[in-house]
């Protein structure tokens, strides 16, 4: 399924399918969107029936007839239904799209499946927890470029839960935490970190938490301790194994613990490097 | 700083986490201990600390898991154990893609068989990076498949 982009608010499902990558790729201000052009249904036979989006390897996306594509078609019908329990329906639609659309973002030049060589808990926790947390703040904006709020008027607004609430706060943390070292916006780190495949996120969380040190260390050094943190922070994100066992309303406390503990991680490494900057007989800086 | 520090360290942690004395936060404040006199350290001692930490963060995720696990629900904990046993499952691709379409299809089970809607959705989008991982190892099958043509 591939159309032009022609009409906003779309008409269609089709023509909402055609414009969803182009305005996630401006909403979320990544270099391009890795989309195929190739939206099918699910679930396919051995797919879970609730399963509501996947953005594939190869740029395919993958949405989910009952939940997601049915009601699409209901609001882009000429006549959608009214009450906040439609709105609900329509909302939780397109954040799946929204959602999915931000796995395809990527730096210009770069592939979406570079993801598929270190796909294990880690890369999953970064990964879906920066793309629902970009996802849940951004779906008005997303709504709104798309003009849905002029067919379905309260739909930005409408709340409905966000998913994956074990990963977004360690991911929101770390993003606060970096935005402080960086002195970036936290939006704008979150930003950053969408418009980046999956192991480019963790590459830029490092390169963004390092980057007070300007140039008071050598390039390849630098390089050293961005990996260095990298890896520490593959190992406390896929320290998530401890969610199975938590019950769904506990889950925000487990996972402050869990944010804690990779600020913590965070803030050893920075600490860490201090000495070493006023070793190298540089001006040390300070340690935000 | 020095090894027998960290095993020190090491030694008085983990007798009070397993007689329940030590709760989660002072495994955590240990493990910051250990972690820094690791930086001090290298080859053998550092490993020796290495190890060390690596069986008191387990530590810490067992105890913060047990000092919940009474109220846990049971199908979205096990949902949750299926997707990630199979994204961490090591060996051989064939035996790896075999166990994940086994976990998708135990989570398309759970799924059915829940009555509240926000619980199945919930299990779906454990489906999905699980998804990704048959993807991923199907693309690995096929490409050795065409090597070996």
């Amino acid at each position: 399924m591939s159309a032009m982009c022609v009409d906003l608010p779309p008409r269609s499902v089709e023509g909402l399918l055609a414009c969803q990558a182009e305005v996630a790729r401006r909403v979320g201000g990544a270099g391009r969107s890795c989309w195929n052009g190739q939206v099918t249904g699910l679930p396919r036979p051995g797919d879970s029936p609730d399963l509501l989006g996947v953005a594939d390897w190869d740029g395919t996306l993958r949405f989910s007839r009952r939940e997601v594509l049915a009601p699409l078609r209901e609001l882009l019908s000429g006549s959608p239904r009214r009450g906040q329990r439609a709105l609900r329906r329509y909302k939780e639609a397109l954040l799946a799209v929204f959602h999915e659309n931000n796995h395809l973002l990527a730096p210009a030049g770069e592939e979406h499946d570079t993801a598929l060589d270190g796909w294990d808990w880690a890369a999953v926790v970064m990964e879906e927890g920066v793309t629902e947390a970009y996802t849940s703040l951004h779906i008005g904006e997303f709504i709104r470029a798309l003009r849905l709020d002029r067919l379905a008027p309260g739909l930005p607004e409408v709340e409905v839960p966000t998913a994956y609430p074990e990963y977004v706060p360690v991911v929101v943390a770390l993003v606060e935490r970096v935005a402080r070292t960086s002195r970036l916006a936290p939006g704008e780190v979150l930003r950053e970190l969408n418009a980046q495949t999956a192991p480019g996120k963790y590459r830029r969380l490092s390169q963004l938490s390092l980057a007070w040190l300007g140039e008071a260390l050598p390039a390849e050094e630098l390089r050293a301790w961005e990996r260095g943190l990298e890896r520490q922070l593959r190992d406390v994100l896929g320290r998530s194994r401890i969610f199975p066992l938590v019950r769904r309303g506990r889950i925000p406390d487990i996972a402050a613990m869990l944010a804690d503990e990779a600020v913590r991680v965070l803030d050893q490494h920075l600490i860490g490097l201090a000495p070493s900057t006023a070793d190298a007989d540089v001006a040390s800086p300070a340690l935000p | 700083m020095s090894v027998n520090e960290a095993r020190t360290v090491f030694g008085r942690t983990l007798e009070r986490a397993r007689s329940g004395q030590a709760g989660p936060e002072e495994i955590s404040r240990a493990l910051a201990s250990l972690d820094a006199i690791r930086r001090q350290l290298d080859g053998g001692e550092r490993r020796q600390v290495e190890l060390y930490l690596g069986v008191l963060e387990d530590e810490w995720a067992d105890q913060v898991a047990a000092a919940h696990s009474e109220d846990a629900p049971p199908v979205l904990a096990e949902a949750q154990r299926l997707a990630r046993a199979a994204l961490e499952s090591g060996g051989d691709t064939a035996v790896r893609l075999d166990t994940a379409h086994r976990a998708l299809s135990s989570l398309a089970a759970l799924s059915r068989g829940l009555a509240d809607r926000a619980e199945r959705l919930a299990v779906g989008r454990l489906c999905e990076p699980l998804v990704l991982l048959v993807g991923k190892l199907e693309r690995e099958v096929e490409s050795r498949r065409e090597g070996a043509r």
